[in-house]
């Protein structure tokens, strides 16, 4: 059977992206998967130096924040004041958009992140957005986002952070692997902080290697080793040797040491 | 329990830097024969083993039949998220054991229990980069199933974690480990066909149409099963029975179809006979369907061809090969090899009959138990004792689910992909690079 491409959709975005809260899933799934054949193949080299994605990217964010239209006759509340415009789409909708937005992301919609983060069941997709969003207003959105209440996003904004470079970064790192409130946040920024070629890291990450925190210290170990091999990869060979050599002397376990030593043998 | 008899297993680096070196080079083949026992090795002899899955692959073929009746392991631990799965493996455990071994939810206590020496995995794929990456950090080495990883991004974090570690990584492509394909692969890299210029490998559809493929309405998961937890670092989304228990590789999110299904296994095969396993592709090109219904959305029918810099192409298709569904062509220019797991065969066959030289090229040679799994998990105990590495290294492993992800990759995108191999990175694709080479975990996971 010759395999032949499906045909796209001529329904537009808008159309599109109201059947995604339809009851019946495979509607559901069939808007979705059109959706992505819109915008997919804006995302290609040639495409992208057209900026062919940019209007994608600008209809999902205007679905994403498109909210119900209240006319001044319409019901008011309990206390007779006007109920304020609620979104259009469900969370469920909104949740989809924002994942197809990840595919097309550009700074210009960097505003709606940054209402999706405001909404508690919005802005863990927010941030999937985000994490695939590489510029530096993205970087800064997602320091931003280490305000947010509640440690286990916090967590998953370290992450993301830490998979990116420079000075602002790792200044944000830094001040979250010593001040945040949550340990689990705290571990997670020292465990960033392996990610860069700053040898300065290393005493951040020693302190932590001696906290009584056993989930701290563990963690704290294994970055130390990662750091090391960070400064290794980078060109830092001496620092990298430092480092090595200081995790041997310290009260990490057999197995950090052994990684250690193998580190060192590649470095001769 | 600690154990109080010494060889350790999770033992220090034996070997110098020249060792390491050697242990960098491409390894030679094992001894032809290890000496047999025929008592059961003494207990400080066996190697501890965690089990970190334990659903269909996980307790009915590793468990029951790669690590009970194996004299060489000990069973030591049992972790799934389901309790259903664990408490059965524990039971089959007990029963053909005598022995009730520890059983875990939580892979991160699994790995930290003293007395382990190593661990095989076979959770879903997108659990295995965390899984394995826990075990290397705890000195553990590792047997985990393939495809090696859900993206390229995990692949490359496994592989420095197991080079960080000094791990010893067996990636569970056991058909490197059945005689026929190592067989097929020796011919086409002694030119025994010719010159090679394409290879095809045939892989099959996704599912369709069977009353399990269709929609389900979203469910309370069963009782026993951490749903949420089973998600890991994927996106959440409601159960249903089809999106996990096997038919989890179907969807985007935990898996890539039978492109990393069966691919993983035909595409690892083609690379050894490509003589790529520290390489790759330079340029992917794809023809693919979803399906018009869901509820999978991986691709349900393609062809992607795979272009190389010795100028061989490699095809891996949805369809057949003939009459055969299943399977992996050499194709040179005097002859061609078919082969897959109940045959090998070629446009001559004296092909087939050519007995190597001395002088001619031979592969990595794990034994020749007409069973594979016997012999992939003989050549991972053997390793765990030599520190030597396994017919099917994490790299080895990493790369040739690589050509895998990059044929999804090529299919989700719509386009044709170019690719650095060396350094694994792709050429002029900002939206591959920065939507495909990973994903955004669900915290607290992170590689």
């Amino acid at each position: 059977m010759p395999i032949t491409q499906t045909t796209k959709s001529d329904q537009t975005i808008k159309e599109l992206v109201k059947q995604l809260g339809s009851e019946k899933q495979e509607i559901a799934f069939v808007a979705y998967q059109a959706i992505l054949e819109k915008i997919l193949p804006t995302t290609s080299y040639q495409s992208r130096r057209k900026r062919e994605h940019v209007p994608m990217a600008a209809q999902l964010a205007t679905e994403f924040n498109a909210k119900t239209e209240v006319k001044p006759a319409d019901k008011k509340g309990k206390k007779g004041k006007q109920e304020p415009p609620k979104p259009l789409h469900s969370t469920a909708v909104r949740n989809k958009v924002l994942r197809l937005l990840s595919y097309t992301a550009t700074d210009g919609v960097l505003e709606t992140i940054r209402n999706a983060f405001k909404d508690l069941e919005t802005r863990q997709m927010a941030l999937y957005v985000l994490c695939r969003l590489t510029s530096d207003r993205a970087t800064d959105l997602l320091i931003e986002a280490l305000d947010q209440v509640g440690p286990t996003f916090r967590v998953g904004v370290v992450n993301a952070l830490g998979k990116r470079q420079g000075e602002k970064v790792l200044a944000a790192l830094k001040k979250t692997a010593t001040e945040d409130p949550e340990a689990q946040v705290r571990i997670a920024a020292v465990e960033a902080l392996a990610n860069f070629p700053e040898p300065a890291n290393d005493t951040i990450i020693a302190q932590a290697a001696n906290s009584d925190c056993k989930h701290m210290k563990a963690a704290a170990h294994k970055a130390r080793v990662r750091l090391a091999e960070t400064l290794r990869n980078t060109d830092k060979k001496s620092h990298a040797v430092k480092v090595y050599n200081a995790i041997l002397s310290s009260n990490a376990s057999q197995i950090q040491k052994k990684a250690a030593k193998l580190g060192l043998e590649l470095l001769e | 329990m600690k154990k109080q008899t010494l060889i350790p297993r999770r033992h220090f680096l034996k070997c110098s830097a020249g060792g390491l070196a050697a242990m960098s080079a491409i390894p030679g083949i094992l001894p032809a024969s290890t000496a047999k026992s025929t008592t059961r090795p003494a207990p400080s002899d066996r190697v501890v083993v965690g089990l970190i899955g334990c659903g269909s692959l996980g307790r009915g073929h590793h468990l029951s039949s790669c690590m009970i009746p194996n004299p060489r392991i000990e069973v030591g631990a049992l972790c799934d998220v389901d309790m259903n799965h664990l408490y059965d493996a524990a039971r089959r455990c007990k029963d053909r054991t005598g022995k009730r071994v520890p059983t875990y939810k939580d892979f991160r206590q699994l790995v930290e229990q003293k007395d382990l020496d190593a661990v095989v995995i076979a959770t879903p794929d997108h659990w295995h980069a965390l899984n394995a990456i826990a075990a290397m950090e705890n000195g553990l080495d590792v047997y985990c199933e393939k495809p090696l990883s859900l993206t390229i991004e995990e692949g490359k974090a496994m592989v420095a974690a197991a080079r960080r570690y000094g791990t010893v990584f067996q990636t569970g492509s056991m058909q490197r480990s059945q005689p026929q394909f190592r067989r097929a692969c020796e011919l086409v890299r002694n030119n025994k066909i010719g010159k090679l210029h394409t290879v095809t490998t045939h892989i099959g559809k996704v599912p369709t149409g069977r009353p399990k493929d269709q929609w389900q309405a979203p469910q309370t998961p069963p009782a026993g099963l951490d749903w949420d937890f089973w998600l890991g670092p994927a996106p959440y989304a409601d159960y249903t029975p089809n999106r996990c228990h096997y038919q989890f590789r179907w969807y985007w999110d935990y898996s890539g179809g039978k492109m990393t299904d069966w691919g993983a296994h035909h595409n690892d095969i083609a690379q050894w006979g490509l003589n790529m396993d520290h390489f790759g592709p330079i340029m992917v090109d794809s023809k693919g369907v979803y399906s018009d219904k869901g509820p999978y959305d991986a691709a349900i029918q393609f062809e992607v061809t795979y272009y190389y810099d010795t100028d061989v192409i490699l095809i891996c298709s949805s369809e057949p090969c003939g009459q055969e569904s299943n399977g992996i062509k050499f194709i040179g220019e005097d002859g061609w090899i078919f082969v897959n797991r109940r045959k090998i065969e070629a446009s001559d066959p004296d092909i087939l009959k050519i007995e190597l030289g001395p002088d001619d090229v031979r592969l990595y040679n794990t034994g020749d138990n007409p069973n594979s799994f016997v012999n992939h998990y003989k050549n991972w105990l053997d390793c765990i004792q030599t520190r030597q590495r396994c017919i099917c290294d994490v790299e080895v492993g990493h790369r040739s689910c690589t050509v895998c992800h990059l044929g999804n990759i090529s299919l989700r995108l719509g386009r044709r992909l170019k690719w650095n191999a060396g350094p694994m990175t792709f050429f002029k694709d900002q939206t591959a690079t920065d939507t495909m080479m990973g994903r955004p975990m669900r915290p607290p996971w992170h590689l």
